[in-house]
């Protein structure tokens, strides 16, 4: 079982957020400001990398949407996969068509791009 | 938080019940969600269903300690989970009243409860005597 933990690099202006291990009631609101501080980074586009994450409950789905109805206006995109707990919850939750998905980080770079 | 797990003895077919109490804080999400994992695992719950009870729990849980609880850390909450011939049960009891938690909706921001219901075949919260009991049922693969 991975930690929670966060990570973030810039790669084509883009700022990515790497998250690993389970986001729930104990760990949302480390997401929440690892978030915040990202998206504040990010004048270009803003990658949530949610690959690593083992699991996912409504404590990260508050931390997506909160970030997607601020003001600023950078783009979110979010990477997981198909099969993974992001995907599943975003799914039953009616995300998946409101939120831009991608299911790998170097497609969510191109995103955008003509 | 010791789990207490009781099989139902031989005879009363493939039912069983998981049961344990939880502390009202945090840091019992993960460890619901892990002993229970492994009790469903040990059962031949599998693959999708399995994922959906855990989240269930996993949210049920959550509300429990968010709403039930919030900043008071002395409260338990019990999660059971039964499983029964074609359904499994998710219930889980607090003693709290479901106040808004005070800095507006806490950390889930209302999510829980609609994706318990998007989960789950059905869901029931009720409230008596100072008590809330979440039930949600699912159907179990034969």
């Amino acid at each position: 079982m991975r930690r929670f933990s966060t990570r973030v690099r810039t790669v084509d202006h883009a700022v990515v957020l790497r998250v690993a291990g389970d986001i729930d009631l104990l760990t949302g609101s480390q997401l929440r400001q690892a978030l915040d501080r990202a998206h504040n980074a990010a004048h270009h586009k803003l990658i949530v990398d949610l690959t690593d994450v083992d699991f996912m409950g409504s404590a990260g789905v508050a931390a997506l949407v909160a970030i997607h109805e601020n003001d600023n206006p950078t783009p979110m995109i979010i990477v997981a996969d198909h099969i993974g707990s992001p995907h599943r919850v975003l799914e039953i939750t009616g995300l998946l068509n409101v939120l831009t998905m991608t299911t790998t980080v170097d497609k969510a770079l191109l995103h955008g791009r003509n | 938080m010791r789990p207490v797990n009781q099989m139902v003895p031989p005879g009363a077919g493939n039912s069983a019940l998981f049961s344990m109490s939880l502390p009202g804080e945090p840091t019992s999400v993960a460890h619901a969600r892990r002993s229970l994992r492994q009790w469903l695992a040990g059962h031949g719950v599998a693959g999708g269903v399995l994922d959906d009870v855990v989240l269930c729990a996993d949210e049920a849980v959550t509300n429990a300690i968010e709403h039930g609880y919030r900043g008071d850390t002395t409260g338990e909450v019990r999660l059971s989970v039964e499983l029964l011939g074609t359904a499994i049960v998710v219930t889980v009891l607090d003693h709290g009243h479901w106040r808004p938690a005070q800095d507006g909706l806490g950390v889930s921001h209302g999510w829980g409860l609609p994706m318990i219901k998007s989960l789950a075949e059905t869901m029931a919260v009720t409230h008596t005597d100072g008590h809330t009991t979440l039930t949600a049922r699912f159907r179990r693969p034969g």
